[in-house]
C-alpha cells in the first residue's frame, strides 16, 4: 500500500474502513493502516497483518491511498 | 444499546478535583437518540434556571452522538451546552475536528464539567485515565501557541482551548478545537475561563461498536458510490466550501454591487487567491469535504490553520481588506485570541456606521482606526481581549456593553436578535430558513441550525418540495409548507430544519450543505439500526428530534427566553445598507416581504412547532 501524505487530510477514514471490514468495529487502534501524526500532519504505515484488501484505499475520498506504485485505485468496497 | 453508544458519561469537578462515571440513562439515547438531545437532557439535570453564566454553578456539558467516531461520513460533531454570557440563552453549541471521536474512542458519550478550578488548569483524558493537571505557562497564551505546545507533551490527543479573550471573560469568546474549529459562539470560552479551563486534551485508544457491520458496510458503499458521482467533488476537494464561490460570493457582495465588483472581490478572495495561500486542506474524521486550511502566509513565511478560508472571505468583503492575506491573517489573529470573527467584524461594522452618522468621531475613538480595512478588526479585537479603554472594555461585554457605552439609540446601527447579531441579511439572500432562524433560534443568530434546501439559491418549487420531503417531512406538513401565498411558508418549513438539525447534530453528523446533501430520512434511519441496532420509523425518527429541540425551548423558556423574545431586527425592514449590506425584504423567490408577513410567518412557525 502506498500513502501519500501531501494529498492527506487526516480523516481517518481509512482507519475506519478497515477496522470495519476486518473487526466489525470502527476503532482505529485495531486498523491495519496506522497514523503517525505530528500536530494535524499524518503519515501512514501498514501493520503485518495488512492483506492489501485495499478497502482503506476505496474509502478515502482524498485519493492519498493506493493499492500499489502504479497508482491503479483501491479495492471492493 | 448494542453499538453507537458508549453507555457512561464522565462527571468532573473542578472545586473538589473529583472525577466520576456514571451509566448513561437510556432513555437518554432512546428518548433523544444521544448529542444534541441528550446534552439537553443532562443540562436539565445538572443546572439550575437563573445561574450566571460565568459562575461556577453553570455546567459545561459535551456530548458526541452515537455515528461520532464510526465510518459514517461527516459524523464528527462534537456538542457543548452551557449558559453563555452574550445572550443569557442555555446554548448547544456545534464543533468539530477530532474531539468528539476522540471522546467516544475514549469510551465516553458525554463529558459533564462542573465548578471551577482554583487555579488555571487543564483536563487531560486518556481513555479511563483522567487528570486535572496545573497549566499556569499555558495561561495568557494563544490557543495557536497553546495547541501546538499541547500536541508536543501529548502527541495525537485533540485539544480544545480557549484563548486570552475568554481567560478575560470576553462575551464575544469561543473554544477552538485542534485549533481550527470553533465552538462556542457567544462567549463559552468566557465560561470555561470563569472555570479556570484553559483546555481540554482527549485521545480515545478504543473503538465504538457497531450493531450490524454488514449493513453499515452496505449502506457506506452506497453513500461512497453516490460521493464518486458528486459533480461538485472535485472542486470540494480541491477547494472545500470555496468550491461553492459563485453560491457564497453573491451573498458577500455589498448592497447595489456591480458585476464589476464581483469580479474584484472574486480576485481578492475568490478560487484563485485561496490557492496562492492553501499549503494543506485538512478534514474532520470520516469527513470528505476537509473545510478547513493550513495556510503559508507568503510576507511572513508564517503557517496558520483555518476554520474554512470562506471565514476569511466574509470578513475581508464585510471590512474592505486589500487582499486574503491580510484576510487571512486577521482571521488567525482573532482565532489565535479565542474571538468569534462575526461579532467583532460586525461590532467594527457597528462602529463604522458610529463615525458615519456623527456618534463617534475618529479622536474620540481611543486610538481604534476608524476606517474599513483590517486594522480596525485587529485593534479591536486586541483592545476586546484586554478589556483595554472604555470601548475595548464596554464591547468585551457584546452588544449590551456596545449599547450601553453609545446608546439604546445606536440600536439602528445593529442587526441583532436577543442581544446576539445576525449573520445572514434576509435582504441580501432572501428570508430562507437559515435566515428566519436567526429570529426563533433559542440561542441567538448561528451558522448552524436550520438549514434547508432554500440555503441553495434560485431552486424551483418541485425541487425544494423534494429536498423537503427527504427530510422527513410528511405529506399533510407538505401541503402546509407549499401553499399560498408565499409558495413557500418559510416559518414552516423552519420548524422542520431544526428538527433536522436536531436529528443530524443529536447523531453527530456535520450539517454543511455540501455533507448533508448526501442524506435524507430514510438512509439516516437506516444508518441508526445499523450502528446502535435502534429500529425506528422515519415518523418515530423525527418525532424523537422534534422532543429535542423542544427541550432546548423549554431550556430557554425557563431562563425567560421565550417567544416574547422573537423579534426581527428593524433594520430588516429598511432599504437602507448597513454594515455593507442591504436591499428589500425579499423571500426565498425574490417577492418582496412586508412587516405583516413576517408577523404571519412567525405565527405559521408556532403553529407547526404545536402541530
Amino acid at each position: 500500500m502506498i500513502h501519500r501524505a501531501e494529498a492527506c487530510t487526516g480523516c481517518r477514514g481509512c482507519q475506519l474502513a478497515c477496522s470495519l471490514y476486518h473487526e466489525g468495529e470502527c476503532n482505529p487502534s485495531l486498523s491495519r493502516v496506522q497514523l503517525r501524526c505530528q500536530g494535524l500532519e499524518c503519515t501512514a504505515f501498514f501493520t503485518p497483518e495488512c492483506d492489501e484488501c485495499g478497502r482503506c484505499a476505496a474509502y478515502c475520498p482524498y485519493g492519498a491511498l493506493d493499492r500499489s506504485g502504479e497508482g491503479d485505485g483501491g479495492g471492493e468496497r | 444499546m448494542k453499538g453507537g453508544y458508549t453507555g457512561r458519561v464522565l462527571v468532573v469537578e473542578l472545586d473538589s478535583g473529583e472525577i466520576s462515571a456514571r451509566d448513561y440513562p437510556p432513555a437518554y439515547a432512546e428518548d433523544h437518540l444521544g448529542g444534541f438531545g441528550a446534552n439537553n437532557r443532562l443540562f436539565q439535570e445538572f443546572s439550575r434556571p437563573g445561574t450566571d453564566p460565568l459562575s461556577p454553578d453553570n455546567p459545561v456539558i459535551l456530548g458526541a452522538g452515537p455515528f461520532v467516531g464510526t465510518a459514517v461520513p461527516g459524523a464528527s460533531r462534537v456538542m457543548a451546552n452551557a449558559r453563555l454570557p452574550l445572550t443569557g440563552a442555555v446554548a448547544s453549541a456545534s464543533g468539530s475536528m477530532g474531539l468528539g471521536a476522540n471522546l467516544k474512542w475514549a469510551g465516553w458519550d458525554h463529558l459533564v464539567i462542573r465548578g471551577a478550578a482554583p487555579s488555571p488548569t487543564m483536563l487531560v483524558i486518556e481513555d479511563d485515565k483522567v487528570e486535572l493537571v496545573p497549566a499556569p505557562g499555558l495561561w495568557g497564551k494563544g490557543i495557536l501557541e497553546t495547541t501546538r505546545s499541547l500536541w508536543e507533551g501529548y502527541p495525537g490527543f485533540s485539544v480544545l482551548a480557549i484563548g486570552p479573550a475568554g481567560e478575560n471573560l470576553a462575551h464575544s469568546s469561543l473554544a477552538m478545537i485542534d485549533a481550527c474549529a470553533t465552538l462556542g459562539r457567544g462567549g463559552l470560552a468566557a465560561v470555561l475561563g470563569s472555570k479556570n479551563l484553559k483546555a481540554v486534551l482527549v485521545k480515545g485508544n478504543g473503538g465504538v461498536r457497531i450493531a450490524d457491520p454488514e449493513g453499515l458496510r452496505k449502506l457506506l458503499r452506497g453513500l461512497f458510490d453516490r460521493l464518486e458521482k458528486y459533480d461538485m467533488r472535485q472542486a470540494a476537494a480541491e477547494l472545500g466550501m470555496i468550491g461553492a464561490w459563485p453560491m457564497y460570493a453573491a451573498q458577500l457582495l455589498p448592497y447595489g454591487a456591480t458585476e464589476e465588483e464581483l469580479q474584484g472581490v472574486t480576485e481578492r478572495f475568490g478560487p484563485t487567491a485561496y490557492l496562492r495561500l492553501k499549503k494543506r486542506r485538512i478534514s474532520c474524521p470520516s469527513c470528505f469535504l476537509a473545510d478547513k486550511d493550513e495556510l503559508l502566509l507568503p510576507s511572513t513565511g508564517e503557517t496558520v490553520y483555518s476554520t474554512s478560508f470562506l471565514n476569511a472571505a466574509i470578513i475581508g468583503c464585510a471590512l474592505g481588506m486589500r487582499d486574503a492575506e491580510e484576510a487571512a491573517s486577521t482571521l488567525a489573529l482573532l482565532d489565535d485570541l479565542g474571538l468569534d470573527f462575526m461579532t467583532l467584524s460586525w461590532q467594527a461594522a457597528y462602529l463604522l456606521e458610529l463615525r458615519e452618522h456623527g456618534i463617534l468621531r475618529g479622536e474620540e475613538a481611543e486610538g481604534i482606526p476608524l476606517e474599513r480595512g483590517a486594522g480596525i478588526l485587529r485593534e479591536l479585537a486586541l483592545r476586546v481581549t484586554e478589556r483595554r479603554g472604555d470601548i475595548g472594555d464596554a464591547l468585551a461585554n457584546g452588544w449590551k456593553g456596545a449599547l450601553s457605552l453609545f446608546g439604546e439609540d445606536t440600536r439602528r446601527y445593529t442587526m441583532l436578535v436577543r442581544g446576539q447579531d445576525c449573520l445572514y441579511d434576509p435582504r441580501v439572500s432572501g428570508l430562507g430558513t437559515m435566515e428566519f432562524e436567526q429570529i426563533v433560534s433559542p440561542r441567538g443568530p448561528t451558522s448552524a441550525s436550520a438549514g434547508s434546501a432554500t440555503y441553495v439559491p434560485g431552486l424551483p418549487e418541485e425541487r425544494l418540495r423534494r429536498l423537503t420531503e427527504r427530510m422527513g417531512v410528511g405529506k399533510e406538513a407538505l401541503e402546509r409548507i407549499f401553499s399560498p401565498p408565499w409558495g413557500l411558508n418559510v416559518g414552516r418549513l423552519t420548524r422542520y430544519s431544526e428538527d433536522w438539525f436536531s436529528l443530524f447534530s443529536s447523531l453527530g453528523i456535520c450539517n454543511r450543505f455540501q455533507v448533508n446533501r448526501f442524506y435524507h430520512a430514510g438512509l439516516i434511519r437506516d444508518l441508526l439500526a445499523a450502528v446502535t441496532g435502534m429500529e425506528l420509523s422515519v415518523e418515530e425518527m423525527m418525532r424523537r428530534a422534534a422532543a429535542s429541540w423542544e427541550l432546548y425551548r423549554e431550556l430557554n423558556a425557563a431562563e425567560g427566553l421565550g417567544p416574547e423574545e422573537d423579534r426581527p431586527p428593524e433594520a430588516w425592514f429598511s432599504e437602507k445598507p448597513l454594515w455593507g449590506r442591504g436591499g428589500r425584504l425579499h423571500d426565498y423567490f425574490g417577492n418582496p416581504l412586508t412587516r405583516e408577513d413576517v408577523t404571519l410567518l412567525l405565527r405559521s412557525y408556532y403553529e407547526e412547532r404545536e402541530s
